[in-house]
């Protein structure tokens, strides 16, 4: 949990708004369908913060990411940085804008040239852009806690966290506003993620650096993140400050991922409880009417067949725990 | 299979598992023994690289082209694997013994529809079936796991499904002929914790049925916590510290157990800079001649005996108060539970010297 959360900013780094993404899917006998993987997102991350972005396994974080990074494009909506909508621009000018967005990926193993020196690899974003200096490269290694010396060695050399290390100094070559992370730490033992989690905190605070982070660890998004934004079926069901979405889930969806989320003592495990979810996932290319979780849903009711909620701040109440504006979620229960 | 065999499932004794190198072969993994028993769940934790996915893949005779065993024992159901001709070892594989890996992107063919690439599985130990029979067999694995339309999914390339499906038809397939011994090289990491906890116990209900042992290799100390019977503690190549779960977590021996351990992110660290091992693990070619945590040890530094000879797993006295609090979990009792031999022991020379101290947060 960061309390140090930054001053509202002028522009964000990253805004985005009703982005659909819809990829083609057989139906049954051949029919055609359409799969929604991101069904109506909008969010944004400021300078100097981090989003933290969590949710059920297939809900569409990665083809967010994906379509933010220009792979993947959308079937509406926007993706802006820095205020600018990248579908305006020109193809020369829209890669320039998408450089101010880097991402790190999950397996520090398989996203890194074997062949190549560590060195080399964190030349390669510099090269390409005509930016190369040596003297570049060893301040990047120093940057992420790593010598000039071990620059010249091959990533095998190294342990899955300095391969993480070697990662984020490449992702950091071109002076990005924000990094995008999808599973940066999944891969380390929990003692090499405390390492990265600390560098990544220092990085922020020394370069004023954005970041968007997934993960499926609720321990690790709490630790970095300032806000946390939870993903259902292509859609944000719930954002907020992180302490606010932790202490105080407000969607079932939220309550039942977190309640799910296993704690590493022996003793404890046996009484916790945990909501479990019956039903199946919905399938993504034939979603249920009106609320997508409502199928799984321990609250649901005849209503929320009917009508899609929407993101909304809380109502006003006089409860002894107020639910903040900025803390939204979508929920018929919610709101009523 | 022999009814009156009565010794532990499987036993790795002193495996040596090695790769050539530019200076002669390094050893990846250098002298690791553990047992496990009928019923069990084994979890195998510690540090990245330390050589957990190559020792389950060396049970599996899987081993990456020009990494091979040196030396040492695997016995399963009293058998020496190293030693079975390649034939019947593929007879075990994938019946008796089965395995879901860490990425299931590189175990799928990706020019492969799903559902052919389990069938494929399921008629290699049961080639009596027919076409629609295998079928049925492949969707209500996949159903079993809780993929949503099982018929829709099978026919469908493996880029369709996210990783978290992926990871469910791996599963599927691991447990298609009720193997003895599962395992699960980190079978949830890629999976939210809704549906890791499903997973969990569509592992544990499937486990229940055949009767399979499982080795659970993952970073998670909290799926640990929930799942394990046993741990073992790895680093550097080597088992530093093997405990009943309840022990381990709560009276680590090791000095490295006791780090990792303080390195768990939880509601108290949030707000706070966490806490880490510092410094990095020795390259396999490098490791010093003592203690290969030395560098990095809070009790062994400056201590010469540390430096000077390697420390051998060795077994613990159970500490009275321990074998007390640390009641197994219901339905998973064991019948040799805490007493039994290699229970609990640790590679340290002075082993359960103020580890706690680290837990609770105080300087060391
Ligand atoms: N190229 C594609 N063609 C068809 N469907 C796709 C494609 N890419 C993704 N999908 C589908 O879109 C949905 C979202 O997938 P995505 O990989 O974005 O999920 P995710 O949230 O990253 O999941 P995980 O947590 O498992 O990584 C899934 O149902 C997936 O099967
Ligand atoms: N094919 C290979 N050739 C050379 N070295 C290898 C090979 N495969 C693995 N290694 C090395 O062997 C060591 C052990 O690897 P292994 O994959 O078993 O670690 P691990 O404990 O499973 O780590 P992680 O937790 O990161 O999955 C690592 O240092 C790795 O770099
Ligand atoms: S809208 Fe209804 S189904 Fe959806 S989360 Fe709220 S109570 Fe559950
Ligand atoms: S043998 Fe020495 S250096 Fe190694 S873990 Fe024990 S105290 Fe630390
Ligand atoms: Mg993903
Ligand atoms: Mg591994």
């Amino acid at each position: 949990m960061r309390t140090d959360t930054p001053a509202p900013p002028f522009l964000d780094v990253l805004t985005i708004q009703d982005l659909m993404v819809e990829f083609p899917a057989r139906g049954p006998l051949f029919s055609r369908r359409t799969l929604k993987a991101v069904n109506g997102v909008s969010l944004h991350v400021a300078p100097g913060e981090t989003l933290g972005l969590v949710g059920e396994s297939g809900c569409g974080k990665s083809t967010l990411v994906r379509t933010i990074l220009g792979m993947n494009k959308p079937t509406a909506g926007t993706v802006a940085v820095g205020g600018r909508n990248l579908a305006g621009l020109l193809n020369g000018r829209r890669r320039q804008e998408r450089a101010r967005m880097q991402m790190v990926f999950q397996d520090p193993y398989s996203s890194l040239d074997p062949r190549m020196t560590v060195h080399e690899i964190i030349a390669e974003p510099l090269r390409i852009n005509g930016q190369y200096t040596a003297a570049a490269v060893n301040r990047l290694l120093e940057q992420v806690g790593l010598t000039e010396a071990m620059g010249g060695r091959r990533p095998s050399e190294f342990s899955g966290g300095q391969r993480q290390r070697v990662g984020i100094a490449r992702a950091l070559a071109l002076k990005p506003e924000l990094l995008i992370l999808d599973e940066p730490v999944s891969a380390l033992d929990v003692s090499v993620q405390a390492q990265v989690i600390n560098l990544l905190q220092d990085l922020q605070a020394e370069l004023g650096l954005s970041y968007l982070f997934i993960a499926h660890d609720l321990s690790v998004v709490r630790q970095i993140s300032h806000r946390v934004a939870v993903m259902y079926m292509g859609r944000i069901v719930e954002t907020g400050p992180v302490a606010d979405v932790f202490n105080n889930p407000q969607h079932p969806y939220t309550r039942a991922l977190l309640s799910a989320a296993p704690v590493a003592d022996p003793a404890a495990a046996a009484s916790r409880q945990r909501i479990v979810l019956r039903g199946d996932l919905p399938d993504a290319a034939n979603l249920p009417s009106g609320c997508s979780f409502r199928t799984r849903c321990p609250m649901a009711t005849e209503a929320c067949a009917a009508v899609v909620p929407q993101l909304l701040p809380p109502v006003p109440t006089q409860a002894d725990f107020p639910v903040r504006p900025a803390h939204q979620s979508a929920c018929l229960l919610v709101h009523s | 299979m022999s009814t009156t065999y009565t010794g532990p499932l499987l036993s790795v004794q002193d495996l040596t598992i090695e790769v050539r190198g530019d200076d002669g072969p390094v050893r990846l993994v250098d002298g690791v023994t553990f047992d496990v028993h009928q019923d069990e769940v084994f979890a195998l934790v510690g540090e990245s690289g330390s050589g957990k996915s190559l020792t389950v893949l060396a049970i599996m005779d899987l081993l990456p082209p020009g990494v091979r065993i040196a030396s040492g024992r695997i016995l399963f159901r009293g058998r020496d694997l190293a030693q079975l001709p390649e034939a019947e070892m593929r007879r075990l594989r994938g019946k008796d013994l089965a395995m879901v890996f860490q990425d299931p992107m590189s175990a799928l063919n990706p020019l492969q529809r799903v559902g052919r690439q389990l069938a494929e599985a399921v008629k290699l130990h049961a080639s009596g079936l027919n076409r629609k029979q295998t079928a049925d067999k492949v969707h209500s694995l996949l159903a079993a796991v809780g993929v949503p339309d099982p018929q829709g999914r099978a026919a469908s390339y493996p880029h369709q499904w996210s990783g978290g499906m992926r990871q469910r038809a791996m599963i599927a397939m691991a447990m298609a002929h009720d193997p003895g011994l599962l395992i699960a090289d980190e079978p949830t990491t890629a999976l939210d914790v809704t549906v890791q906890a499903q997973v969990m116990d569509v592992l544990a209900e499937a486990r229940r049925r055949a009767g399979s042992a499982m080795i659970l290799i993952t970073h998670d100390l909290g799926l640990v916590a929930e799942a394990a019977d046993r741990v073992a503690v790895m680093y550097s190549g080597r088992v530093v510290e093997t405990a009943g779960v309840h022990q381990l977590f709560s009276s680590p021996a090791h000095p490295y157990t006791a780090g990792l351990l303080a390195s768990v992110l939880g509601e108290g660290t949030a707000g706070e800079r966490a806490f880490a091992i510092p410094g990095s693990p020795p390259a396999a070619a490098e490791r010093p001649a003592g203690c290969a945590f030395q560098p990095r040890c809070h009790l062994g530094s400056g201590r010469d005996k540390c430096t000077a000879a390697r420390p051998l797993l060795t077994l613990l006295p159970t500490p009275p108060s321990s074998a007390e609090g640390a009641a197994q979990p219901q339905g998973m009792a064991h019948p040799d539970g805490a007493a039994h031999p290699g229970g609990r022991a640790a590679a340290c020379h002075f082993a359960g010297e103020s580890t706690l101290q680290l837990l609770k947060g105080q300087p060391v």
